[in-house]
């Protein structure tokens, strides 16, 4: 369970083996889980190989999506908040030093551009 | 961002005293929209003709009201429903805005408003709520038939639920998922169809929400969490996911279920918006986590079968195609 990154605060507070396993599709998980197992206790082996298979509705398959990276403004946390219906996405990311987190665009043509270059800290957010 | 690369949102300015709301063109940069008075304000959204709604102070920084920008009038106050403060959230094509704001007394913490030129600022009520009170409610977002959803307070365990208004029903109460206590609407499409969060002590988990399906839960085999993002007109919920071995972004439609859109590299991918064309947006970890990156995915936007059971009903695959026009 390398993968994991769920917090073990966040799980411990989730007694997720008899609610969840009234909901059909939660049913396999939820008897993988017990109400006083820590993060690092989901070890029924049984349970453990039976989460493992991918179901076939999240399996990356063919049909998955290729993620484009549309990178940052320098700095190392940037996020797409919206996208319009010619492909214009806006978002925010920090810049080079994490000093300031700037509004940006992103156009397939420009790549990604600073709402507002002149700012030299500070942030602003878009929508 | 409307379909004309207008921007929204808000900056701090030189000296980081105060924040303002702005507008960005690629053409123009970014303007700043000024206040009702106040030191700052905030722009929440834009329609296809530029209309800018948000918050803002106002003179003496007394209060924060909702706001009408346009490039011809200025910053306009929308008022209140009577209490000190208001905020707009969202604006259609049709200038109908819609938002959350304090009532007579400030009793409670306010109603769910919409506003439109010919009516002002309309209480939309809210559901009861345990006190007997006046109640609670808020709007977040509001489609081009004039439908708004947000979020009211209930009765039942201090909860809140996700609500929809419209002109002829009303106020309408979503529910929640089952044994969940509170749950919230985020977004909606031209359709009328709702997503949102539910959660209780257990879980939490993306909804989609239709009149004639009700609430689905938007999750997979293996999910132990999940959110609801946002919605397009096909249908499409966009969000993200996590499981044991799983925290990855996703695209979710009734008929098909939920598809693992992938990541950079990374432990975890989200996704925040779909257009009707199916361009996802969001962030994803890098390999190695070493930063989280903007990202796009492009999905398939045939998947039209899906929305059989709560489409106008009888529409085959030539009125779906027609479907595929964006309508703003």
């Amino acid at each position: 369970m390398g993968h994991f990154r769920m917090s073990s605060t966040r799980l411990a507070h989730r007694p997720v083996g008899v609610p969840r396993a009234a909901r059909g599709r939660h049913r396999r998980l939820a008897w993988a889980v017990t109400s006083t197992a820590a993060a690092s206790m989901f070890v029924a082996p049984a349970a453990v190989a039976e989460t493992a298979v991918p179901a076939p509705a999240a399996s990356p398959s063919s049909g998955t999506p290729a993620a484009i990276d549309l990178g940052t403004l320098g700095g190392t946390s940037g996020s797409a908040t919206a996208v319009n219906d010619r492909g214009q996405a806006v978002g925010f990311s920090t810049l080079a030093g994490e000093a300031a987190t700037h509004a940006f665009s992103w156009t397939a043509k420009r790549g990604m551009v600073d709402l507002a270059p002149s700012a030299a800290v500070g942030a602003s957010l878009s929508q | 961002m409307n379909d004309r690369g207008q921007v929204v949102g808000f900056s701090t300015l030189a000296g980081e005293a105060a924040t303002h709301a702005f507008s960005w063109t690629a053409k123009r940069g970014m303007v700043d929209l000024g206040t009702l008075g106040g030191m700052s304000s905030s722009a929440a959204a834009i329609n296809e003709s530029g209309q800018v709604v948000g918050g803002s102070s106002t003179a003496g920084d007394a209060a924060t009201h909702a706001f009408l920008w346009t490039a011809k009038g200025g910053m306009v106050d929308l008022g209140t429903l009577g209490g000190t403060g208001s905020s707009a959230a969202a604006i259609n094509d049709r200038s109908e805005v819609a938002g959350g704001s304090s009532i007579a007394g400030d009793a409670g913490g306010g109603h769910a408003f919409s506003w439109t030129a010919a009516d002002g600022m309309v209480d939309l009520g809210a559901l009861p709520d345990f006190a007997g009170g006046r109640g609670f409610s808020v709007a977040v977002a509001v489609n081009e038939r004039g439908q708004v959803v947000g979020r009211s307070a209930t009765a039942r365990f201090h909860g809140t639920h996700a609500v929809s208004w419209t002109g002829g029903s009303g106020l309408v109460d979503l529910g929640a998922l089952p044994l969940d206590v509170f749950s919230e609407a985020v977004a909606l499409n031209a359709d009328g169809q709702v997503v949102g969060n539910s959660a209780g002590p257990f879980s939490e988990h993306g909804f989609s929400w239709t009149a004639a399906g009700g609430m689905v839960e938007v999750t997979e085999p293996g999910s132990l969490e999940s959110n609801a993002a946002a919605v397009n007109d096909r249908g499409q919920v966009v969000g993200s996911s996590r499981g044991l071995s799983f925290n990855h972004a996703f695209v979710w439609t009734a008929g098909g279920g939920m598809v693992d859109l992938g990541n950079l590299g990374g432990s975890f991918g989200e996704a925040a918006a779909i257009n009707d064309r199916g361009v996802v947006v969001g962030r994803s970890a890098t390999t190695g986590d070493a930063a989280t990156h903007a990202v796009m995915w492009t999905v398939s936007s045939k998947r039209e079968e899906d929305r059989t059971d709560d489409r106008h009903g009888g529409d085959g695959p030539s009125g779906t195609d027609e479907r595929a026009t964006p309508e703003s």
